[in-house]
C-alpha cells in the first residue's frame, strides 16, 4: 500500500562531487553548445515524449523543421481535456500518424462529453492500445462506454477511474484476451456484470477494486493465473462482501466496518489489512456493541485465513480491533508469520493486539513498526465506549506491568521513553525474532533526536538478548 | 573474488574492470557473457563508447548493483525499507544527472541505448522531459540551442494547427 512520504526529487543545486576520474564539464561550461537532441533517432525522442503530457510533445512540432512531426508518431498518448474543447483534441488527432498506441491516458470531464469520450476510446482502441487508462471527474450522467471498449486482444492494461460512481455494466460479452492487470476505481458493478467482466479476462494477473463496492460476491476461482488482489471499500458502504480467490498470493484489502468473507485464499502468502477510517456513527453512540461484536469477529476469521500467511502487514485499525479480544478471551489461531509489519500509532488501545498477535506467531523472524500519524480521537472514544458497556476500566485492561501508554496521539514525535517502553514489550513476547526495524515517520526532521531514540533501542535489544 | 570481474575497453582505449553483476544492468554485455564471448583475460571492446563515458556508465551500474538481485538477497525487506533505499538511489541520481553537461549527458543516453540499460536510458529521458516540460518552444529552443529554421509564417501555421497546446 502506498506510504505518505513519497516524494519525488527535483533535480537539486549541485554540490560537490569528489572521486570521480575523469573530468567531467559542467553545465555552465557549455555556451557555445550545439544541438544534439535533434540528432537522437526518433525512437528516443519518443520515448523522452513518454514521460510528459502529449501536450507539450506537440509544442516541440515548431521547434524547427525537424521536429515538425516527431510527436505525431510518437505510441505514447496522454491528454488531459478538462479545459481543452473536444472539438481541438479532435483536430490534433487528425494529425496523429503512429500505427500502434503503446499508452493511452485520457483525463477528462464526462458530462455533455460522452460521444467525444467515445470516440476517443475507439481511437486508441483501433490503435491496439496496450495500456489504456481513462480517468473521468466531475458529474457522469449514466455514461456506458461503447460496445467496442469490451473488446481487444492487444489491452494489457486497463485502469477505469470514475472520480465519482458510474455503472460499468457491459451489454456485450466481453473479450479481453491479453489483459493482465485491471484497476477500477468507483465504477458501480453488479455480481452478474462483473463475473461477464471477469469471464473475458483469461490471464488476468493482478486485480485492483476502489471503492467499487457493488460485487458482493467476488469468485476468482476461475483466474487461474491471478495472483494479486487489491480490494479498498469505501466507508459508506455497509454490504456484506465475499471473496472466493484460491490462486492469489498477494492480497491487499481497506475494509470497511462491512462484513468481509475470506472463504477462500488458500495459496496467499502476503497479505496487507487495515480498515479504513471507521466508525463515524459511533461519534452520534449508535448500535456500538453489536458492530463491535462482528469486528471482532470478523478480524478473528481474517487470521485463520491467514495462517499460511509469511509476511503480514496489518494496519492501526485492524489492531485496535484485535486489541478488544484481550478482553473476552478469545483464542487466536497460531500463525505462521516470519516477517510482521505494524502500521500503527504506539497507542494502549493497540498494545494487547500486538501482545497477542506475537505470543501466536512462533516462528516470527522480524518485526518491522511503521509509525503513522491520525487523528484518533473518534476511535478512542469507540474504545472506551465499548469497555464502558463491558463493565471494565480502561486503565486496568490496557496497563501492561507499570507502563502506561498514552490514549491519544498528540505529539508527531514519539517520547524515547515510550519507544524504549513500546520496544520492550515487543521483545518481552515474541521469543523468535530476529529483526526489529522502528521506522518513525516522516516527520522525523531531527536528526539528533533519531539518533537518540536508535540508541535507546540497540541498548534494548542487547539487554534482551542477553537475559 | 577475480573471477567475477571483467574488463570493458573503450573506443579511446581505456581498460575498465567492473564486476559481473554490475556489467549484467547492459543487456549486451549480459548477452555476450550468456555465449561466453567474454575470454578471462580479454576486455570486452566498446566501440561506440568513449572512456570518459563508459566511466559514468560503470559508476551507475556499480550503484544499481543491487536492484536485479531483489529477489534473491532481499527477499525480506518491508516496503518501508525499500522505500528508504529508493530515496537514497533518488537522491543519488538527481545529484548524477546534474553533475554533466548537456553534452555529456546526450553521450551517456548514446552509451545507455547502445548497451542497452534501460533504467539508465529512462533516467536521462526523464531527465530530458523534465526541460521539456512545462517550457515554451522558446525556451527549448535555448536550452538545447536548437535553431528555428521556419520562418514566422510557417511557425504561426503549425501553431494554429494545435493552438490549445500552446496556451
Amino acid at each position: 500500500m502506498a506510504m505518505e512520504h513519497a516524494t519525488t526529487f527535483a533535480i537539486q543545486n549541485p554540490s560537490h562531487r569528489f572521486g570521480r576520474p575523469l573530468k567531467i564539464k559542467r553545465a555552465s561550461d557549455s555556451i557555445d553548445s550545439v544541438d544534439l537532441i535533434s540528432d537522437l533517432p526518433e525512437e528516443i525522442l519518443h520515448h523522452i515524449f513518454s514521460f510528459i503530457p502529449t501536450k507539450f510533445a506537440i509544442r516541440t512540432s515548431v521547434l524547427s523543421k525537424r521536429w515538425r512531426n516527431v510527436w505525431s508518431e510518437t505510441p505514447h498518448v496522454s491528454f488531459e481535456c478538462l479545459s481543452v474543447s473536444p472539438k481541438s483534441i479532435n483536430k490534433t488527432l487528425v494529425n496523429y500518424s503512429a500505427s500502434k498506441i503503446t499508452s493511452f491516458h485520457l483525463c477528462t470531464r464526462l458530462a455533455s462529453k460522452a460521444h467525444h469520450v467515445n470516440s476517443w476510446i475507439e481511437f486508441a482502441m483501433s490503435h491496439n492500445v496496450d495500456k489504456l487508462s481513462l480517468e473521468f471527474r466531475g458529474l457522469t450522467k449514466d455514461y456506458s462506454f461503447p460496445d467496442l471498449f469490451y473488446s481487444s486482444s492487444s489491452l494489457k492494461q486497463l485502469i477505469v477511474d470514475f472520480g465519482l460512481s458510474n455503472k460499468m455494466i457491459p451489454k456485450c460479452t466481453v473479450s479481453w484476451t491479453s489483459l493482465k492487470n485491471l484497476s477500477l476505481n468507483c465504477c458501480k458493478l453488479s455480481d452478474e456484470s462483473f463475473l461477464n467482466i471477469l469471464s473475458g479476462c483469461p490471464i488476468l494477473e493482478s486485480l485492483r477494486l476502489q471503492f467499487s463496492d457493488s460485487v458482493t460476491y467476488l469468485d476468482l476461482s476461475k483466474l487461474l493465473r491471478l495472483r494479486r488482489l487489491e480490494i479498498d471499500r469505501s466507508p459508506w458502504f455497509g454490504e456484506p462482501m465475499e471473496i472466493v480467490a484460491p490462486h492469489i498470493h498477494y492480497l491487499g484489502l481497506r475494509n470497511s466496518e462491512a462484513q468481509c468473507t475470506l472463504v477462500d485464499v488458500s495459496s496467499l502468502t502476503e497479505a496487507y489489512v487495515d480498515f479504513s477510517y471507521m466508525l463515524p456513527r459511533t461519534s452520534y453512540n449508535v448500535i456500538v456493541p453489536l458492530k463491535t461484536d462482528l469486528l471482532l469477529a470478523m478480524v478473528q476469521t481474517m487470521l485463520a485465513k491467514f495462517q499460511n500467511v509469511e509476511k503480514l502487514t496489518l494496519g492501526v485499525n485492524f489492531l485496535r480491533i484485535l486489541s478488544l479480544s484481550w478482553i473476552p478471551n478469545f483464542p487466536l489461531p497460531e500463525l505462521k508469520v516470519k516477517n510482521l509489519t505494524l502500521e500503527t500509532m504506539i497507542l494502549r488501545s493497540v498494545v494487547p493486539g500486538i501482545a497477542k498477535l506475537l505470543q501466536n506467531s512462533p516462528g516470527l523472524k522480524k518485526v518491522t513498526v511503521y509509525t503513522v500519524q491520525k487523528s484518533s480521537t473518534v476511535l478512542d472514544k469507540f474504545d472506551n465506549s465499548y469497555l464502558d458497556l463491558q463493565d471494565m476500566n480502561p486503565d486496568q485492561c490496557w496497563k501492561l506491568k507499570d507502563v502506561v501508554f498514552p490514549t491519544s496521539w498528540e505529539s508527531e514525535v514519539v517520547k524515547p521513553e515510550l519507544m524504549a517502553s513500546f520496544m520492550e514489550l515487543l521483545l518481552a513476547n515474541a521469543g523468535t525474532l530476529e529483526t526489529l526495524v522502528i521506522r518513525l515517520g516522516s516527520t522525523y526532521t531531527n536528526r539528533s533526536r533519531l539518533e537518540q531514540l536508535l540508541h535507546i533501542a540497540l541498548t534494548l535489544s542487547h539487554h534482551t538478548i542477553k537475559s | 573474488m577475480s573471477s567475477n570481474m571483467i574488463m570493458l575497453k573503450s573506443s579511446d582505449g581505456a581498460s575498465f574492470e567492473i564486476e559481473e553483476a554490475a556489467a549484467r544492468k547492459s543487456k549486451i554485455i549480459a548477452n555476450m557473457i550468456e555465449v561466453e564471448c567474454v575470454d578471462e583475460d580479454k576486455a570486452i571492446p566498446l566501440q561506440n563508447v568513449t572512456g570518459n563515458i563508459l566511466a559514468l556508465v560503470i559508476e551507475y551500474c556499480n550503484k544499481h548493483i543491487v536492484d536485479d538481485d531483489d529477489d534473491v538477497a532481499t527477499e525480506e525487506a518491508s516496503e518501508e525499507e525499500e522505500e528508504a533505499k529508493k530515496k537514497k538511489v533518488d537522491d543519488w541520481e538527481a545529484e548524477f544527472m546534474n553533475s554533466m553537461s548537456l553534452e555529456t549527458m546526450f553521450e551517456l543516453l548514446l552509451a545507455a541505448n547502445y548497451l542497452n540499460i534501460k533504467s539508465l536510458i529512462d533516467l536521462v529521458c526523464q531527465t530530458i522531459a523534465n526541460n521539456i516540460k512545462d517550457k515554451t518552444p522558446e525556451e527549448v529552443r535555448k536550452i538545447f540551442s536548437i535553431e528555428n529554421d521556419f520562418t514566422p509564417e510557417e511557425e504561426e501555421e503549425i501553431r494554429k494547427e494545435n493552438a490549445w497546446a500552446f496556451g
